[in-house]
């Protein structure tokens, strides 16, 4: 087609009115002057149509005309429009609320600059991988690469701020680099200057997260050039980062402190010069044209060399290994399975609401056959009703889109509250989320609306399958759901009924991270003895014991067990199962000082030796002594793990924590236990919590997913119900038919 | 004598044909075409009228209104230099392909 056609094209669209008007007049001369001489033949109209459709806007006319019947129908039964749109803005509006969170996490980037040249470092060796290194191997590579840019380190602290004893907020200890570097601007005063912050003997400075800035200081601007005290110590606020910056990894913390200023915040701390510890995780942005194969490449020279400097601390044929870090979230071979069973739930709702409205439209077919065998012996042809029925599933599909599409934005919002999520992921609608919305329009518009449209030209018996294989589906799904659902709400009443084994409404431990401040064993043997000395002589406290692993905290020590099970390591003092309660089964505790023994659970003497008297048995090496209860303090209710309890050792104390039973409220005792612990060494601030506390925020992210959950089933049945209802509508309808022609 | 339909595609390239002695209006380009033919093509209006539209899409001819020998307001297409053209290579292509049909059937 010529330009000028296409031009002459569309002046023929826009002044259709006339040029029709001139057609029809022109084709009446030519019909008068005809019959003069022999009777005009054939429908005027249809003649004139045949000539209009030269102009090639057919399509658009039978479009309008069909869009228009459409939409004069939905509007004439307002009840059957209001329950298509509505199953339909459910159906599409979770998937597309699913690929919101997708859009977010994956596929937009974090808001930091130059996204795509940041990249985390992983330390990999033949035999295994490190996600940390130390901090003078960070600065090793950073002062002899030649493939990156900026190199970034972070660590994750957890530090009193103020006189909060008892609250430790996550603080990082950054290269002054850091926040720099990532684009962010200050909402008041400066950040981290890379210049003069990590130099030594530098002011003590920190940043602030801007939600901690709002919650803790009441957003006060005159607080820069302030001082206010983390562990106690003193560090001027020189800022605050802007409201949406999370920093990589979009770990949550509360402000960050320069690396530089760690042994200030933690006195002994040795993490500057200690390459035995691994707390910094890496960062790199690289060189313009560098790739990251060629920065792992370099990284094998650079690593080996390192290792003739510390052959201890760097593997044999260490290197790292690169992962883009400017995104939120990535698909990966852990990741993809989990993002897929999510996906196939999804589109299966969809599939559900269709089916619901597939039905729902078949009862309408039945009640409108009247009407189509009509416009059929009227001359339309077969074509011409399936686009006009297509048309009118269009127009539902594209309004049940719409509303879909302002459902996915609220389910969403909902959804990154419920998860506590960080601020800057908010959800909108950009060219992706539109572009999915309409592919969710157009597939659910062919699967509800090309069914019913070919049904309802054929012969009243084959009908029965279309039903079939709608009701099928919505069976199918709901079923599906149901099953998913009640699984999971077993798995959750579970863990919220049975016992864990122990008991922890009266328990408080006492965390004193003595690691952190450069603590040797024989220091934190001292410092505790000198704490549990102290804690005992409180009113209200019955029992004072160390334990490796505390109560329901983050850490773990696992070995593999036959079968796929896995042992939960605990290095203990023998009143530990006092004061957890832990009932013991046989055998006897351990005795101050003993060594090369070990207590293991119920469990696990199962696990190892079924049917068999597990006192004597031989435990890596040690002597097993005694059976006590389950408890499982750091899995909960895990069924694949079990416990072996073994004398504590010097080397675990500097990361062991006091657990202290009380009885009374503990509440009152925790107050007064804050002074006292804060009292045996001015240079720690330990952290003082209630286990009860613990245990109900570890509860909190199965409830979550249960809320989720549950609120997808609801969404589930209720579909599986409204369908229900079109089904029984249509075979009434049907019936009340063919008992009428009986 | 039986009336005859146009052979489809041809109906076209007569309109222009009969077009290029002067304007002339619907009704007189199929007259003109039945008479030429010894009145054995009769063009129908329902084939006309598509025909014509389509001349006028793409350019071969304009349309005005004028007033009929019967004093009927008409509407006259006049041929345009690049129907003039079309028409050209139209009974070129035709003569070409008649022959090319004719030969066939001669010597099959």
């Amino acid at each position: 087609m010529s330009i000028s056609e296409l031009g002459r094209r569309i002046y023929y669209l826009l002044n259709r009115s006339r040029l029709e008007r001139e057609l029809a007049e022109e084709m009446a001369a030519h019909r008068e002057m005809q019959s003069a001489q022999s009777a005009p033949f054939g429908n005027a109209w249809r003649l004139r149509e045949e000539s209009r459709d030269v102009w090639g806007w057919g399509w658009w006319d039978r479009l309008v005309q069909d869009l228009t019947f459409g939409s004069r129908l939905l509007r004439k039964s307002p009840v059957f429009t209001f329950t298509a749109v509505t199953i339909l803005a459910l159906g599409v509006g979770l998937n597309i609320a699913g690929f919101q969170i997708f859009n977010l996490m994956v596929l937009k980037p974090l808001p930091v600059r130059d996204p795509d040249t940041l990249f985390r470092f992983y330390r990999k060796c033949p035999q295994g991988t490190s996600t940390n290194m130390s901090y003078p191997a960070l600065d090793f590579y950073r002062r002899h690469n030649t493939v990156f840019s900026t190199v970034m380190g972070v660590k994750y602290d957890r530090m009193a701020v103020e006189d909060d004893q008892n609250v430790h907020v996550p603080i990082q200890s950054v290269t002054a680099n850091y926040l720099e570097e990532l684009g962010a601007t200050p909402a008041a005063g400066r950040l981290l200057d890379a210049s003069h912050d990590d130099a030594p003997g530098a002011e003590p400075v920190v940043v602030l997260e801007y939600g901690f800035w709002e919650s803790r200081f009441g957003a006060n601007p005159g607080l820069g050039g302030k001082t206010i005290r983390l562990n106690g110590r003193p560090f001027t606020v020189a800022g605050v980062a802007p409201r949406d910056f999370v920093g990589l990894e979009a770990g949550k913390t509360a402000a960050w402190i320069p690396i530089t200023q760690h042994p200030y915040a933690f006195p002994g701390s040795t993490v500057l010069s200690n390459h035995a510890e691994s707390p910094m995780q890496f960062f790199g942005r690289l060189k313009p044209g560098v790739s990251p194969q060629e920065a792992e490449g370099e990284s094998k020279q650079l690593a080996a060399a390192l290792r003739e400097e510390q052959p201890e601390h760097v593997w044999k044929d260490e290197w790292l290994m690169s992962r883009p870090a400017g995104y939120m979230g990535q698909v990966d071979e852990k990741s993809a399975p989990v993002l897929s069973l999510i996906s196939v739930f999804s589109l299966l709702l969809l599939t559900a609401a269709c089916a619901s409205l597939g039905n729902l439209m078949l009862a309408r077919a039945a009640a409108r056959e009247q009407e189509i065998s009509v416009r059929a012996s009227l001359g339309a042809g077969r074509a011409r009703l399936v686009r006009q029925l297509l048309t009118e599933s269009l127009l539902l599909g594209l309004l049940g889109t719409a509303a879909g599409l302002l459902l996915s934005l609220w389910a969403a919002k909902a959804l990154l509250v419920i998860t506590d999520a960080p601020r800057f992921l908010n959800p909108g609608v950009d060219y992706r989320v539109l572009l999915f919305a309409l592919l969710m329009a157009t597939l659910a518009t062919m699967f509800f609306g090309l069914t019913p449209a070919l049904q309802a030209l054929r012969p009243q018996k084959s009908k029965t399958r279309a039903r079939n294989v709608l009701v099928t589906c919505q069976v199918a799904a709901g079923c599906l759901f149901l099953v998913v659902a009640s699984l999971f709400l077993r798995g959750l009443d579970r863990a919220l009924n049975l016992s864990p084994g122990f008991e922890y409404q009266q328990v408080i431990t006492i965390n004193s991270d003595l690691a952190s401040n450069g603590f040797e064993p024989a220091a934190a043997l001292a410092y505790w003895n000198q704490m549990a000395a102290r804690v005992r002589q409180m009113p209200g406290v019955e029992t004072v014991a160390m334990v490796s692993l505390p109560p329901l905290g983050n850490f773990r020590s696992t070995s593999r067990l036959p079968n796929g099970y896995e042992s939960v390591n605990y290095q203990i003092e023998p009143d530990y199962f006092a004061a957890l309660s832990i009932p013991f089964l046989r055998g006897r505790n351990l005795r101050p000082a003993e060594k090369d023994v070990a207590i293991v659970s119920e469990s696990l003497a199962q696990i190892l030796w079924p049917g068999e008297d597990p006192l004597g048995k031989a435990y890596n090496r040690k002597t097993v002594i005694g059976v006590v209860g389950n408890a499982r303090t750091v899995t909960l209710s895990d069924p694949a793990t079990a416990e072996v309890y073994s004398p504590m050792e010097p080397m675990t104390l500097v990361t062991s924590v006091l657990v202290v039973r009380v009885s009374g409220k503990p509440e009152n005792v925790v107050d007064s236990l804050v002074p006292v612990a804060r009292s045996i060494d001015s240079r720690v601030a330990p952290a003082v919590t209630l286990v009860k506390d613990s245990y109900a925020a570890r509860l909190e992210d199965p409830r979550r997913a249960a809320l989720i959950l549950l609120a997808l089933g609801l969404t589930a049945l209720a579909l599986a119900a409204v369908g229900l209802a079109g089904l029984v509508s249509f075979t009434v309808t049907q019936r009340t038919a063919r008992s009428a022609s009986a | 004598m039986p009336k005859t339909e146009i052979p489809p595609g041809t109906l076209v390239m007569l309109a222009l044909r009969v077009l290029q002695h002067g304007p002339l209006h619907g009704y007189a380009i199929a007259q003109r075409i039945h008479q030429l033919s010894s009145e054995v093509l009769q063009v129908e209006e329902g084939s006309l009228y598509p025909a014509l539209q389509r001349i006028l899409m793409k350019g071969w001819a304009t349309a005005e209104w004028g007033i009929s020998e019967t004093n009927r307001k008409v509407r006259f297409y006049r041929l345009t230099p690049l129907g003039r053209k079309q028409l050209g290579s139209e009974v070129s292509d035709y003569g070409r392909v008649t022959e090319a049909i004719q030969a066939v059937l001669r010597t099959a």
